[in-house]
């Protein structure tokens, strides 16, 4: 890529996948564009933070842009001073001496240093923000890939140098960061989607569900699968409805398929429910096999 | 019916309304001086809307959103007219117009009489569902979808056309093939075909 700024990192080695995740592309969902962006958001937002990286309010503006590492591993050396905090699946993270750094806290590393994070202990996306921002060429106004539909800078490659946004004179770190914990969710607060009815009969054996997450899931969608649940009156398909992030659909199977940040725009299977950010923090984190009650509130009971 | 504002999580609504009124519903919207302060966006489905937006400001969209009308001005007379050639050589071509009882020139010419305007998009960037297909050409999906459609391809199922923008598995039937680019990111707009869009193809050799 040709991305202007200043090199900070050369990636020595990279696992699955590892991709630059900004706010992602808003006003674009009418022409079949996702929003993309971090899966993980709060992690994202964290990280960033923590670095001194501003986050505009709003989602119009794209934001600074970290990367978002499937899994792990990651190794970087340094091509100069960087300031660098990791959050979201606890990792191993030290230098090819010894020294160990603490996942969530911001730490600063001189020239010529190589950085190891390890595979995820726990979780699936682990977060590395970089004081000032990577740089990278925006595809409609983002700088995030989109594992659908390929648009944005490609995924991080062996050998590829990463830039930042500008040699910047940044307000300092910040001192404490709330993200000092991990813990993985194991409910999922939801609000009743347009089709609720479909459900509504059935809801206490909905929430009573271990709704478990399938190997097929990925930033598109997760597939949640019930062992005992079973929809009754369920419409094969519905007309197409459009629909974001956070979407539940409930599938003729009875599965569900919780909307990711790379998620098609619009669907034509009924949707039961809707996550929030915080719903979709814990899915993205969320590896096949893991279980998750769901907890729907109906609009009477929120309002 | 008026529309159903019906709870879509924290930060949406989904508006609900008959399919014949989305776009002109959509136009209201965008239309009406509060879309630009208040919504993050706005993007239909057949039958309804989804407006997203900052949580703060829930209350007042519900209220807005409820009583939002259409003009009455059919949105279709003001949009743009986009013309697609096409060469009709598609896989499907044949089969088609044996399943539609109606010999290929009759097919073509069917298909290329036809006003279709982009009712949605949906499934991978810039493609546009085109409403308007004649019933004696509506078919139910194939039954084993194709791992590659190329891109170009002018393609129809159920009440629908559309034309591929990229290269992506697919399940409709292939009619033709058109050269025009539908989905460009690094353009100013983006898309070819926007819902609202009015688009008529053309049949060339």
């Amino acid at each position: 890529m040709s991305a202007n700024g200043s090199p900070a990192l050369k990636v020595e080695r990279v696992g699955v996948q590892a991709i630059f995740v900004d706010q992602g592309r808003s006003g674009f969902a009418r022409i079949g564009v996702a929003r993309a962006g971090p899966f993980d958001r709060a992690a994202w937002q964290a990280a960033n933070e923590a670095v001194g990286n501003a986050i505009p309010a709003g989602q119009q503006s794209p934001g600074p842009a970290a990367l978002e590492i499937l899994l792990g591993p990651l190794t970087v050396t340094t091509l100069r001073k960087v300031t660098l905090c990791i959050t979201g699946a606890p990792a191993e993270i030290h230098l090819e001496g010894d020294e160990e750094f603490q996942h969530g806290q911001p730490f600063e590393l001189p020239e010529g240093q190589r950085l190891h994070i390890g595979r995820a202990k726990a979780g699936l996306r682990i977060y590395l923000a970089i004081q000032g921002g990577f740089a990278a060429e925006p595809t409609m106004g983002s700088r995030s890939y989109d594992t659908a539909s390929k648009l944005g800078p490609p995924p991080i490659v062996k050998g590829q140098t990463l830039k930042t946004a500008s040699q910047p004179e940044l307000p300092k770190v910040i001192e404490s960061l709330e993200w000092s914990t991990w813990s993985q969710v194991s409910e999922l607060a939801a609000n009743a989607g347009p089709d609720f009815d479909l459900i509504k009969s059935q809801i206490s054996d909905f929430g009573a569900e271990n709704w478990t997450v399938q190997p097929d899931s990925n930033r598109i969608g997760v597939r949640l699968k019930a062992t005992h649940f079973q929809a009754g009156k369920t419409p094969a398909t519905r007309p197409s409805s459009p629909t974001k992030p956070g979407t539940i659909q409930l599938l003729p199977s009875s599965d569900l398929v919780a909307f990711g940040p790379d998620c098609p725009t619009t669907g034509g299977y009924p949707v039961v429910a809707v996550l929030d950010q915080s719903g979709l923090n814990a899915i993205a984190q969320a590896r096949p096999g893991t279980t998750f009650k769901i907890k729907v509130s109906q609009p009477e009971q929120s309002k | 019916m008026t529309q159903q504002v019906l709870p879509y999580g924290d930060n949406a609504y989904l508006v609900r309304c008959d399919a014949d009124r989305t776009l002109d519903l959509l136009h209201a919207l965008d239309q009406s001086a509060k879309a630009d302060n208040l919504i993050i966006e706005a993007h239909p489905g057949e039958d309804s809307i989804l407006v997203q937006f900052d949580p703060a400001d829930a209350l007042a969209i519900r209220q807005w959103l409820a009583q939002l009308t259409a003009t009455g001005e059919r949105q279709a007379q003001q949009s743009e007219l986009v013309t697609l050639d096409v060469t009709y050589d598609g896989e499907d071509l044949e089969a088609v117009a044996d399943a539609c009882n109606l010999p290929i020139e009759a097919l073509i010419a069917r298909h290329t009489a036809t006003e279709f305007q982009v009712a949605f998009c949906g499934f991978q960037p810039g493609f546009a569902y085109l409403h308007g297909l004649p019933k004696e050409l509506q078919l139910p999906r194939r039954e084993v979808p194709r791992t590659t459609v190329p891109a170009g391809s002018v393609a129809i199922a159920a009440h629908y056309c559309a034309v591929y923008p990229a290269r992506s598995p697919g399940g409709w039937h292939l009619l033709g093939r058109c050269d025009e680019t539908l989905f460009d990111p690094s353009a100013t707009n983006p898309a070819l075909l926007r819902p609202g869009t009015r688009v008529r193809f053309r049949a060339i050799p």
